[in-house]
C-alpha cells in the first residue's frame, strides 16, 4: 500500500461537494457586509463631543506602540518619526487649510509628468508598512517591513516579492479580474474610472443590492477608503486630480504637518467621523504627491490575544503604509529608475 | 525606460496556485487593511468562501455548511485584529475557525458518518450522477471509512480531515488549531492508523 493511500481514499470516497448555492453565498456575504457596517459604526462618538483633550492625545505623534509595554516601547522609539520638541499644542503646525492643500494637490496632479503603462507593462509599487499591533508580541523587524509588488497593467498578473524566500511569486488572473481587495486597482481598470469628483463619490458609496444604506458618517468613511485605494494604484493625472477634488467634498478635513514613518516631511490630512479608526492621508508637502495612508485609533480599542486582553489607547497607529517607490517597468522584478 | 533588475526567481508552484486566486502573500495585507477599512475584508470572503463551504459540506452536508461557512467569516471578521500578520496565508486561520464551528456540531457529524457506514456506497446522500458514473472504486471504501471516522475522537478527526480534505500541511493544521506540531503529528498518526485499518483490501490492491 502506498504511503498516502488512506488520505487518497478519504479524498475520493467523499464526492467533491457541489459549489455553494448562489443564494447561500449572497446571504453570507450580505451578513458579512452588515457586520462590517456595524464595525464602522460601533461605539460612535457621542453627538456632543466631550472636551477636546482626550481626543487630542497622540494625534500629532506617531505613537506606534503601546505606551505601557516596555520592550515594545523601546523598539518603537527608534521609529518614532516626529520629534517631540517644539510644538506643545496638540495639533502640530497648522499651515494652510485642508481645502487649500487639496486644491493644490489637484492642480499639481494635472501638471505632473505621467506616462501611462502599456498593457504588457507592469506598475511597480514599493511600500513600507507599520503594524503597531504586531509590536505587542513581535520584534522590531516587524515594525517596518517593505513590500514590493508588480501589477500588470492589464490586471492579468500580479507579482509579489517574498523577502523571506527571496523569490518572486507570480499570481495569474486570466480574466484580468483578480480579487480587488487583494491586488488593488490594475491600471486598465483604474483608467476606466470617471475623472469626475461627484461620479467617484457616487461610485464609492454604491451599495451591493439588498444592503442597508450606510449612515452618512460611515458612508464618508467608505468614500475615503475607496479614494485612497485608487490613489495607491498610480492613477492617471486627470483621475488623480478628480480624487483630490472629491476629497475636498468630504466634510471636516484637517491638515497637519509632520514626518511620515520613513522620516519624510509630510502633510497629514484627516477626517473625523466619530468611528473607531480615523483614516489619514499623507501627502508630500512640496509636490503634493501621494505618500501613504494610516489608520489611527480614535478610541481605546480592545484586542484579545493569547497573552490576555490588551487595550490599545486612543491615538495608537493601527496600521500605516507609505509608498517609497512606484513606477512603470517592463518585467516583474524590475525596479523603476 | 531604464530598469534595474533585482535578483528574482519565479516560483513555478505559485503559478500553478494562482488560478484559485492564491495570492496568499497578500492575505495578511488585506486583513491589515481591513483594520482601517473594514470593507476590505470582503476580499477574504470572496477568495475563500467556496473552499471553506466545500470543507464544511463534506463534513456536515450542504445545509449545515451554509451556516458554518457564513459564520466562519463573521467570526473571522470580528477577530481580524488578532490575526498574526506574519502569516501570509489566511487559510489555516479560517479552517481553524470553521473547525471550531464544526466541532460544535460534532453530534450531527458523527450521525452522518454512522448513517453512511450503514448505507454504504449506494446510500441516500450520494448523488445520482455519482451512482451513474460509478467511477470511484474508493466509494466502496466509504462505508468502512465513515465508520472509522465516526469512531475517531473529535480532535483526531479534525487533524486528519484538515490534511485530507482541506489540503493543509501538518504545520498549517497546527496553526489552524493552535496546537503544537508534536500534538498534530501524534493525532495524525493515530487517526491514519485507524483509517488504514478500515480500508478494504480491494482498495489497497487497486490503489
Amino acid at each position: 500500500m502506498n504511503d498516502q493511500d488512506d488520505l487518497k481514499a478519504l479524498d475520493e470516497a467523499w464526492p467533491v461537494p457541489a459549489p455553494p448555492s448562489p443564494s447561500a453565498r449572497a446571504a453570507a456575504r450580505a451578513a458579512l457586509i452588515d457586520r462590517m457596517t456595524v464595525a464602522s459604526t460601533a461605539a460612535p462618538a457621542p453627538e456632543v463631543e466631550t472636551p477636546a483633550r482626550p481626543a487630542r492625545r497622540g494625534r500629532r505623534r506617531w505613537t506606534f506602540g503601546l505606551v505601557a509595554v516596555g520592550a515594545a516601547a523601546a523598539a518603537v522609539a527608534a521609529f518614532a518619526a516626529v520629534p517631540s520638541s517644539g510644538h506643545r499644542s496638540g495639533g502640530g503646525v497648522q499651515l494652510v487649510s485642508a481645502n487649500t492643500v487639496l486644491d493644490r494637490a489637484a492642480l499639481a496632479a494635472e501638471r505632473r509628468p505621467f506616462q501611462a503603462p502599456r498593457p504588457d507593462q507592469w506598475v511597480m509599487t514599493e511600500e513600507q508598512g507599520v503594524k503597531d499591533e504586531v509590536t505587542l508580541t513581535r520584534g522590531k523587524s516587524d515594525l517596518l517591513n517593505t513590500t514590493r509588488t508588480w501589477l500588470k497593467a492589464d490586471g492579468t498578473q500580479q507579482a509579489i516579492w517574498d523577502s523571506s524566500s527571496k523569490k518572486l511569486r507570480i499570481h495569474r488572473f486570466p480574466t484580468g479580474q483578480g480579487p480587488m481587495g487583494l491586488m488593488g486597482w490594475s491600471y486598465d481598470k483604474v483608467a476606466e474610472l470617471p475623472a469626475d469628483p461627484d461620479a467617484l463619490i457616487a461610485l464609492a458609496g454604491k451599495r451591493p443590492p439588498g444592503a442597508h444604506d450606510l449612515a452618512p458618517k460611515v458612508r464618508w468613511g467608505v468614500v475615503l477608503g475607496y479614494l485612497y485605494g485608487i490613489l495607491e494604484s498610480t492613477p492617471p493625472p486627470a483621475l488623480q486630480s478628480a480624487i483630490y477634488k472629491a476629497l475636498k467634498k468630504v466634510p471636516g478635513a484637517r491638515v497637519t504637518a509632520m514626518k511620515d514613518p520613513v522620516g519624510r516631511p509630510a502633510l497629514l490630512l484627516n477626517w473625523d467621523f466619530g468611528g473607531l479608526v480615523r483614516n489619514e492621508l499623507l501627502l508630500d508637502p512640496s509636490t503634493y504627491s501621494y505618500l501613504g495612508s494610516r489608520g489611527v485609533a480614535q478610541k481605546p480599542l480592545t484586542r484579545h490575544r493569547d497573552t490576555g486582553t490588551v487595550v490599545l489607547p486612543a491615538g495608537t497607529v493601527i496600521s500605516a503604509s507609505v509608498r517609497t517607490r512606484a513606477g512603470v517597468v517592463d518585467k516583474p522584478g524590475q525596479l523603476p529608475r | 525606460m531604464t530598469t534595474t533588475p533585482i535578483r528574482a526567481q519565479v516560483d513555478a508552484r505559485a503559478d500553478a496556485d494562482a488560478e484559485g486566486g492564491a495570492a496568499s502573500d497578500a492575505d495578511a495585507a488585506v486583513i491589515e487593511r481591513s483594520l482601517r477599512e473594514p470593507e476590505s475584508f470582503a476580499g477574504i470572503f470572496d477568495r475563500y468562501y467556496d473552499v471553506i463551504h466545500g470543507y464544511a459540506a463534506r463534513r456536515l452536508g450542504a445545509a449545515a455548511a451554509d451556516d458554518v461557512a457564513a459564520e466562519t467569516f463573521l467570526i473571522a471578521f470580528d477577530r481580524r485584529g488578532t490575526y498574526d500578520l506574519a502569516r501570509p496565508d489566511a487559510r489555516p486561520w479560517l479552517y481553524g475557525i470553521a473547525s471550531n464551528l464544526i466541532a460544535r456540531r460534532h453530534r450531527a457529524e458523527a450521525r452522518q458518518y454512522r448513517a453512511l457506514s450503514r448505507t454504504g456506497p449506494d446510500g441516500p446522500s450520494e448523488s445520482p450522477e455519482e451512482r451513474a458514473a460509478d467511477r470511484l472504486d474508493a466509494s466502496a471504501a466509504r462505508g468502512s471509512l465513515a465508520a472509522a471516522l465516526a469512531d475517531l475522537n473529535d480532535g483526531d478527526r479534525d487533524v486528519l480531515l484538515l490534511v485530507a480534505w482541506a489540503d493543509l500541511t501538518p504545520t498549517e493544521v497546527g496553526e489552524a488549531l493552535g496546537l503544537p506540531a508534536g500534538t498534530i503529528r501524534s493525532r495524525l498518526h493515530r487517526a491514519r492508523t485507524r483509517v488504514r485499518a478500515a480500508l478494504p483490501a480491494s482498495f489497497k490492491e487497486t490503489a
